[in-house]
């Protein structure tokens, strides 16, 4: 409940801006549906131009086991791959 | 790779539902439901019969369903309905996630992160689908989807990236979330998945 007034007085206090700026922060600037490795998260680029996180490789590691990275190689583009070929089934 | 009955389909979604703590409601009767849907017609955002009939809808830990858990309807076979069970849990995990006012705020005022959110959920969708008959969806079709989430090109554009992106890592093993998981390990333990 805190969290929520918080969450209204701030967007509230900023009428004359966009409620996005405050809540999601300032835009990156980045090119719509552009992807990118970033340390072991996989980020896009939404259509609000921020990066969000597409796939996060720790999550998918602790989830599937094994070792997995952001792999930029590929036709897919940036995804999580495991480091070596048995990375999916070492859970 | 599945052997999906009614009964598999009808305790998968028991389980899910009490592991993830999710109310299932049946839509039709939901007068709540009868709102959104009048609300979303008037909008011009989504046809009245076609919310009620054709989608499951989230909202925090309710889960309002157009078919019962395990009955063939039409639209509805049971496939659909191990994927759409693991697509609305995914969205309790990120209702938990960003906490309830981060969830709202992004999924109902941000369009962009509508879409994520969506896309997102769409992946378990692709998982599901390919552990459960070794079928992998088309991300663009898939992505098309969201289209009937009153999100823009752009939107559609970054979550068939975001579902293209996936298609490796699935491929490879990768689980994507802790519903996909868990249903994985179900379905597994009890003879819905080999």
């Amino acid at each position: 409940m805190k969290s929520l007034v918080v969450l209204v007085v701030a967007v509230g206090s900023c009428a004359a801006c966009d409620p996005d700026d405050v809540v999601l922060g300032p835009k990156d600037g980045c090119d719509v549906g552009a992807m990118r490795c970033s340390g072991r998260v996989v980020e896009a680029c939404g259509s609000d131009q921020r990066w969000v996180v597409a796939q996060d490789c720790d999550e998918v590691q602790s989830l599937s086991g094994g070792l997995w990275i952001c792999d930029e190689t590929g036709d897919a583009g940036p995804h999580c791959s495991p480091l070596d070929t048995d990375g999916g089934d070492n859970g | 790779m599945a052997e999906l009955t009614s009964d598999l389909v009808r305790r998968f979604w028991h389980h899910m539902a009490a592991r993830f703590r999710a109310q299932i409601v049946p839509k039709a009767s939901a007068a709540e439901m009868q709102i959104v849907s009048e609300l979303l017609n008037r909008m011009g955002i989504a046809d009245k019969d076609d919310f009620m009939r054709r989608f499951a809808t989230t909202i925090g830990r309710r889960i309002y369903l157009p078919f019962a858990p395990g009955d063939v309807s039409p639209g509805w076979g049971l496939l659909s309905q191990v994927e759409t069970c693991v697509h609305e849990c995914h969205h309790i995990v990120q209702y938990d996630s960003l906490g309830p006012p981060m969830f709202v705020y992004q999924y109902v005022v941000s369009k962009a992160r509508r879409a994520l959110l969506e896309a997102q959920a769409y992946r378990t969708n692709l998982e599901m689908r390919f552990r459960l008959t070794g079928q992998m969806l088309d991300p663009a079709s898939l992505a098309a989807s969201l289209r009937s989430y009153d999100v823009s090109e752009a939107d559609v554009l970054v979550a068939t990236r975001i579902l293209a992106a996936a298609v490796p890592t699935i491929r490879a093993g990768g689980v994507m979330g802790p519903a996909c998981s868990e249903a994985q390990r179900w379905l597994r333990s009890n003879g819905g998945l080999r």
